[in-house]
């Protein structure tokens, strides 16, 4: 490629055309990734089962209302349904073993209700698999931009002034990486979860959503800062920063048209990273009734819902667990498909937790 | 020849340096004494005339990059002081250092690395005026045409990215801008090496026809000797951080004085088999010590062949042995 580009400009500069003038308008940077994306089958076929889900979770509540006339938030031991004609208990005695306690009812593989059985309260566990999903995708995408937001501030401000700014910022970075990643997290929402919290005018009631998002935006900030950070210093010392810089180019300027555009890149990769991680932190979380809370549900709290019926009702803990992974996987393999796309010599990665 | 008859040395250099050096620190120690220091410009003085091209050449790491660097001020110097135009601009701040800016101007090695990928050629070439004076839309866009004319690149490739380019065509485009703001004086440190041989012709060419249509004063950092002495009209010999020596280039050429730049330049190869005075090949034992660690004395002792007791002790001055010819040895070739 390069050899058969310089041997056609050895001839004459003025006749080189390496790609062709006329035949179309040149492709900038991000057309050119956006077309290789769309040429990814693996991540675009990725990118469609992620909206599909996105788009059945976003049915939740028509689905409860309308298809399954269940209200998935309140317990319902006593009801009944009727089944292929047969009338059914939703909470049975158990008839096996001992006969002590009730099983709930199994998947009736029927979108009428019960499609995946009930929990142990009785509620129906797929229409709570769509408003949990609902829960775990908007956790998951708010944190991804709170903690890119922070992330991106943080890393240009130390990567770019450097000085006193770098060191105070990056040994605050470094206090929060000196925490196991869920530990920090685990702790965070164990202090945090019962009680209300009052920044200035925002206002976190106990127990609302907004408190896991911020425990997950913020341990995951030293992720995502530090590369950000390190991609700035060499893009500051790269030469063509240098070359603004001799021509006397402002250096809000040079930050503003040199240094963000070649950081925005970065930022784009982790989006569905993040979100694959913060998906699985706020998971764990819930499974550890530390993230959502009842009544409303996610995909972890389901699984802990699941757990003792995890003999005879494997499908309440099994169901969400693919979601989750079903989920973080695509968001990985889009996520690939994004970083080849934008940089294919990156070799961007999250580090183990 | 570029420039040739334009080398009497008349009033004040346009660029004049005294005794500059520069330090890096390596390592991050708080402690006193806890730092290496690289010596990568070491006490180096020269003047740049008006209209002349100034040849610095030297061994890789030998911090004519460096020096380059600092001429423009683009590093801070350690030590000394270095004049443009009658202006100290090594202590100049950086808004007054602007319109200086406007008329001292670099191009880089590296034609992939010194043009941010994310922007057109258009927006490239546009950003030294948008930023120096006040242009109207209309007359940037005339002024960057006449740009890509001068350096001989197509005006319809202007909405092309940088990645779209050849590194002949990319180095076109930073000769572009750099002459954009019509300098005086341009430090093209080593602007050919990167390229193809065939290019590298091209576009040594490209500054020799700019020099002439536009009155410029080089600075031409290279390593490849011959390129220097078809672009040059005066040389200086870089080593571990020094000048060893300088003078016209015609003259190094054919008499070196000092010992290294005898070795660098018996080292190139020559086509005139007719020649009487064919001198033989030198070939420089060892490396080149540790601008960390140089050697006491004259630094190039532990690898001359001319050494003597003097040369590990006394560190030999540069001083001007002949008119116009500073060398900084005790026991200069052929004296």
């Amino acid at each position: 490629m390069a050899a058969s580009e310089t041997s056609i400009a050895g001839n004459d500069p003025r006749q080189a055309d390496p790609v062709g003038a006329k035949r179309r308008p040149a492709a900038g940077p991000w057309a050119t990734a956006f077309r290789k994306l769309v040429h990814d089958k693996a991540a675009m076929a990725a990118l469609l089962v992620f909206i599909l889900i996105v788009i059945g979770c976003s049915f939740a509540s028509y689905y409860a209302s309308h298809v399954a006339h269940t209200f998935p938030f309140s317990s319902n031991l006593q009801g009944k349904i009727v089944i292929d004609g047969v009338e059914q208990q939703i909470i049975a005695p158990s008839t096996e073993g001992l006969g002590l306690g009730s099983t709930p009812i199994g998947p009736t593989w029927k979108l009428q209700g019960y499609f995946l059985g009930a929990d142990d309260q009785g509620r129906d566990v797929f229409a709570r698999m769509l408003y949990g999903g609902l829960n775990s995708l908007w956790i998951a995408s708010a944190s991804t931009v709170i903690c890119l937001l922070f992330a991106a501030v943080l890393g240009v401000t130390a990567g770019f002034f450097g000085g006193v700014a770098d060191a105070a910022i990056s040994r605050i970075m470094d206090v929060i990486w000196a925490f196991p990643i869920f530990l920090l997290a685990i702790s965070l929402s164990i202090v945090l979860i019962n009680s209300s919290i009052n920044i200035g005018p925002i206002v976190i009631r106990a127990g609302s959503l907004w408190l896991p998002i911020f425990i997950i935006g913020i341990v995951y900030v030293p992720y995502v800062a530090r590369p950000i950070r390190g991609q700035v210093l060499s893009l500051k010392n790269s030469e063509f920063v240098l070359a603004a810089v001799g021509l006397g180019v402002p250096s809000h300027r040079i930050l503003w048209k040199d240094i963000l555009p070649n950081v925005a890149t970065t930022l784009i990769v982790f989006v569905p990273l993040m979100m694959a991680l913060n998906m699985v932190t706020e998971s764990a979380l819930s499974f550890l009734s530390i993230g959502v809370q009842p009544p409303d549900a996610s995909w972890g709290t389901i699984i802990q819902d699941g757990q003792n019926l995890l003999y005879s009702r494997p499908m309440v803990a099994l169901a969400p667990g693919i979601a989750i992974a079903v989920t973080v996987l695509t968001l990985n393999v889009f996520g690939d498909g994004v970083r080849d796309a934008l940089d294919p010599r990156s070799k961007l990665r999250i580090g183990g937790d | 020849m570029i420039g040739a008859g334009q080398t009497s040395p008349s009033g004040a250099p346009l660029l004049r340096a005294r005794g500059v050096s520069k330090q890096f620190r390596v390592g991050n120690s708080i402690l006193p004494g806890g730092n290496t220091v690289v010596h990568a410009v070491d006490n180096v003085s020269l003047d740049v005339w008006r209209g002349e091209t100034l040849g610095l050449v030297g061994e890789s790491g030998c911090g004519k990059s460096t020096l380059g660097r600092c001429l423009v001020r683009l590093y801070e110097i350690t030590a000394g002081r270095i004049e443009f135009e009658g202006v100290d601009i090594s202590v100049a701040k950086t808004r007054a250092l602007r319109p200086i800016r406007q008329r001292m101007q670099m191009v880089f090695q590296d034609p992939y690395a010194s043009l941010n990928p994310r922007r057109r050629v258009a927006d490239l070439l546009a950003e030294p005026l948008k930023v120096h004076g006040k242009r109207s839309r209309a007359e940037i866009k005339e002024r960057v045409a006449e740009l890509m004319r001068l350096v001989e690149l197509q005006p319809d490739h202007l909405n092309r990215f940088p990645h779209e380019f050849s590194g002949g065509q990319r180095q076109r485009i930073g000769i572009a801008r750099a002459i954009a703001l019509e300098p005086s004086l341009v430090v093209a440190d080593e602007p050919v090496s990167a390229l193809d041989v065939s290019i590298q012709a091209q576009i040594v060419n490209l500054f020799a026809d700019l020099q002439e249509r536009l009155g410029l004063t080089y600075v031409f950092i290279a390593h490849d000797l011959s390129v220097v002495r078809q672009v040059s009209t005066r040389t200086a010999v870089m080593y571990l951080g020094s000048i060893v020596e300088s003078g016209p280039t015609e003259e190094i050429f054919q008499s070196p004085r000092h010992p290294y730049s005898e070795a660098l330049i018996s080292a190139v190869p020559s086509a005139d088999l007719d020649r009487t005075n064919r001198r033989e090949r030198i070939v420089l034992q060892g490396d080149v010590p540790s601008p960390i660690n140089p050697p006491s004395g004259c630094r190039f002792h532990p690898r001359c062949r001319y050494a003597t007791e003097r040369c590990k002790v006394e560190r030999p001055k540069l001083a001007e042995i002949e008119p116009g010819r500073l060398v900084a040895c005790h026991h200069p070739v052929g004296m």
